[in-house]
């Protein structure tokens, strides 16, 4: 295949956000401005946007994302890549917890989220509460229990992700773990998984997952 | 000194129906530079929403007609910062699987269309592999130049680097941009990296 410069940059310059994901950006967005209204008010000098005020923006967002992305891609990335690309966990590593650890198949319904009507931000896993040792814990928990799902045993994941929810409740993988129930669910108990895919829309307008969930519990 | 947009209100802060709207005119811009400069889909749909979170509360300083230098400013910062909080061959590699075998694993869900489209992904991919192989800075200018189009004073003001260092970094960009797309003609666009 012969690929023109002309049409690698004409490849480049056509590529479109998914429709849902700007529509959800747009959302989460807006929803943040009125959040900020009332702190943010008066606060706005009427100045042009000028080099000077470019480069206090910067440094402010340095800052910024420093705190917002260091932690939250690098395990929220490493975890959608799969155990395969991730260096937190790999998969040849994790064993199946023996089945008479997970008494319960019931699962406590998750807890409210921390800050969630906030900003859509919010919906981002939380670094705060998940110091690097825990973090490593809570990946492999998560694995186990995909790779039960994957194996043909949804049952046994779910009752890996009800231990794992007791332990990690506000972990920084509540997305995740999440989706996987609900993919679990899928083929044990369709009617529950299509209730909980509802709730997790509502909850993470903005999640990545969403079409997957959709997917998921659509028959 | 600078007029107000009508019904902008001195006490209220921005408005969010024009914030939503500031998103939505510029949603794609910012998440295809996103891509360009190296991040896989789902990273840069969540490091775009970042960028506006941050553009909106600076929206009302913004000179009118600067918006995409004002946001290529915060979107090369948020995209330095992303690829160097995860490894970037990790990206590569998840942008190489295989989508739809596990829904959960691959938040991708656009089916390829038509010939034309897997076309115009092949080109794609090419042209990340080419910029990915280049330096940041070198990324950065091309990205505004070649494929937004940008003049040498914008992206001088949205880097905050003299405009004889944009035109430098511009000449050695297309160099090598060209000397890339060449070589990955020879061996085959279309074999993996």
């Amino acid at each position: 295949m012969k690929l023109s410069t002309a049409d690698l940059l004409r490849a480049g310059k056509s590529e479109r956000m998914r429709e849902s994901a700007r529509a959800h950006m747009a959302d989460a967005v807006a929803a943040s401005v009125l959040g900020a209204a009332g702190a943010s008010a008066g606060a706005g000098a009427a100045a042009a946007m000028s080099a000077k005020t470019l480069l206090t923006a910067k440094a402010w967002l340095v800052l910024a994302m420093g705190v917002v992305l260091v932690g939250s891609f690098a395990g929220w990335r490493a975890w959608t890549s799969g155990p395969s690309a991730s260096a937190l966990a790999p998969s040849t590593a994790v064993a199946p917890l023996p089945s008479s650890s997970a008494r319960s198949l019931r699962v406590p319904p998750p807890g409210p989220l921390p800050d969630a009507s906030a900003t859509a931000v919010a919906n981002k896993p939380r670094l705060d509460a998940a110091p690097s040792g825990r973090a490593e814990n809570e990946t492999e928990s998560l694995i186990h229990a995909r790779e039960r799902l994957r194996a043909g045993a949804p049952t046994e994941a779910l009752a890996l992700l009800a231990v794992h929810s007791r332990k990690f409740p506000h972990g920084f993988l509540v997305e995740e773990a999440r989706v996987l129930r609900i993919q679990a669910l899928a083929s044990t108990d369709p009617a529950k998984a299509r209730r909980e895919a509802a709730a997790f829309l509502r909850e993470f307008p903005s999640s990545p997952y969403r079409a997957n969930v959709t997917r998921m519990t659509t028959p | 000194m600078q007029e107000r947009a009508p019904g902008h209100r001195e006490t209220a802060g921005p408005d969010a129906a024009d914030a939503r709207a500031f998103v939505l005119e510029h949603a794609d811009f910012v998440f295809r530079s996103l891509r360009r400069l190296g991040l896989g889909t789902a990273a840069a749909e969540d490091a775009a929403q970042q960028v506006f979170m941050i553009a909106v509360t600076k929206v009302a300083h913004i000179e009118p007609g600067k918006e995409k230098v004002f946001l290529f400013g915060v979107l090369s910062n948020v995209a330095r910062h992303a690829r160097r909080s995860f490894a970037r061959n990790l990206e590569d590699l998840a942008r190489r699987e295989p989508a739809g075998a596990d829904p959960w694993e691959n938040p991708r869900s656009e089916a390829d269309g038509p010939e034309e489209a897997l076309l115009e992904a092949e080109a794609r991919r090419v042209l990340d592999r080419i910029l990915a192989s280049m330096a940041d800075d070198l990324r950065d200018v091309f990205v505004m130049a070649e494929l937004e189009e940008m003049t040498m004073a914008d992206i001088a003001v949205a880097l905050e680097i003299p405009p004889g260092t944009v035109a430098s970094r511009l000449r050695r960009a297309r160099a090598w941009f060209e000397q890339a797309a060449a070589s990955i003609d020879e061996e085959g666009s279309g074999g993996t990296p």
